[in-house]
């Protein structure tokens, strides 16, 4: 088991059923990167819109608080904007934010 | 017992989770590990309906914001079934405004809980949602249980009957209906008193439950009348049944009168493929064969087709 870092969870990285959650939640990461960046690539925004509205309700209760937060300012971002209108540019910063989240735990990641 | 109460008794309550996010069913299932409940998972609003509708949860957890038919109109559907209309439904949303919850409440959830949760607080909610969905259906069958006998009362027995009629109709299957009384009841209540009287009530519906099925509807259909709806059943078959029931009162030896023997008429009409007759016609014809049982020496059982044939058992008897 890799040695978790309490302070990149809000869970209890010293509980097993704890542990458990963020190993599901570990698991699924690579593939919500690549979804989240089709999504930029393709401008399809109103699936990057869902991505981030469903990590902001399922990440916290992972222990991903980060993932949660920077994935709550996303959609808020997206919400006001128009999807049909938007570009990848005026949502930069969010987007990047919450891949930097990802980064974070990249290294939990057994290649 | 309703089959789908009886299903619950020596189970957990089933809790239908309906949520397009796989994370989230993850979650709760480990989350609600130690909680004694059954978690079952859909994944979108159409098959989550008809999932309640085909498992009866005690309880449906139903997220807001989903791909295709979203949570409110999910919900509108839940409440207008009448499988599904009384099963609590708890909102979980990620869309927390002032707006969501007041729609959510006027459409007929009982809670809402915004995403992501608060996992004591949630399992708190559930809790008390299965707490108060138990009294309700308790409730419910307290109103269609006879309280002496805990048979079916009478007004239970009018919808049933109206409903096994029609489904007789639909599938011209066979169909019976027995109408019991205890001879000579006053009697008893006047030599014995009243509580030797109960006592016969309830020891008799006690020996009619153990010689139904599953499927027979018991009713107690009046002071000492009782009423057998026996779908799927000829009346040969269910004058078979009868004589069973009638017999083992017949041999019964009660407590507060042990040298009185209790004895019973039963009056029974019945179809093989579908029915002849309008229903009340037909609580007539078994009533007409219950008067002419107690007319011809009592403690026996008179049946006969509702098309006017002669059952071939009776001849033989």
């Amino acid at each position: 088991m890799p040695c978790y870092d309490q302070s990149h969870f809000s869970l209890d990285v010293t509980d097993s059923d704890d542990v458990e959650l963020i190993e599901l939640f570990l698991a699924e990461l690579p593939n919500r990167v690549q979804s989240l960046n089709q999504a930029a690539d393709s401008g399809d925004f109103a699936h990057m819109n869902r991505l981030a509205h469903q990590l902001k309700g399922a990440a916290p209760g992972f222990g991903f608080d980060s993932i949660g937060n920077a994935a709550a300012l996303l959609e808020e971002r997206l919400k006001t904007s128009n999807l049909e209108m938007i570009e990848l540019d005026h949502i930069r910063d969010e987007f990047d934010t919450l891949i930097e989240q990802f980064k974070v735990y990249q290294r939990y990641i057994e290649p | 017992m309703p089959e789908s109460h009886e299903a619950h008794h020596d189970h957990s309550p089933v809790v239908l989770l309906i949520d397009d996010s796989e994370f989230v069913h993850r979650l709760l299932k480990a989350r609600l590990k130690s909680e004694s409940i059954h978690i079952v998972s859909e994944f979108d609003g159409r098959s989550g309906i008809n999932r309640a509708v085909s498992d009866l949860p005690s309880l449906i957890l139903l997220d807001l914001d989903m791909p295709g038919m979203d949570g409110f109109e999910t919900l509108r559907e839940l409440k207008e079934d009448p499988t599904t209309r009384n099963t609590p439904v708890i909102i979980l949303s990620g869309q927390d405004t002032t707006q969501d919850k007041v729609t959510a409440f006027d459409l007929g959830a009982v809670d809402f809980v915004p995403k992501p949760f608060e996992l004591t607080e949630l399992r708190a909610r559930i809790r008390s949602s299965l707490r108060i969905s138990y009294l309700l259906s308790m409730l419910e069958q307290k109103a269609q249980i006879d309280g002496l006998s805990g048979l079916y009362n009478r007004s239970y027995f009018d919808n049933r009957w109206e409903e096994e009629y029609e489904r007789c109709m639909r599938q011209a299957s066979g169909l019976s209906l027995a109408v019991l009384d205890i001879d000579h009841f006053k009697s008893i209540n006047d030599t014995f008193g009243h509580p030797a009287g109960d006592a016969v009530i309830t020891g008799l519906s006690n020996i009619i439950q153990d010689h139904v099925r599953k499927c027979d509807i018991a009713c107690r259909y009046g002071g000492e009348e009782f009423a057998l709806i026996l779908p799927d059943t000829h009346p040969s078959q269910a004058k078979l049944l009868c004589e069973r029931i009638r017999t083992e009162i017949e041999n019964t030896v009660w407590n507060r009168h042990p040298d009185r023997k209790i004895t019973i008429s039963i009056g029974i009409a019945g179809c093989t493929d579908g029915p002849t007759i309008q229903p009340n016609k037909w609580i007539e014809q078994a009533d007409a064969n219950l008067y002419k049982a107690k007319n011809s020496g009592r403690n026996k059982t008179i049946s006969s087709m509702t098309d006017g044939l002669v059952n071939p058992l009776d001849k033989a008897g």
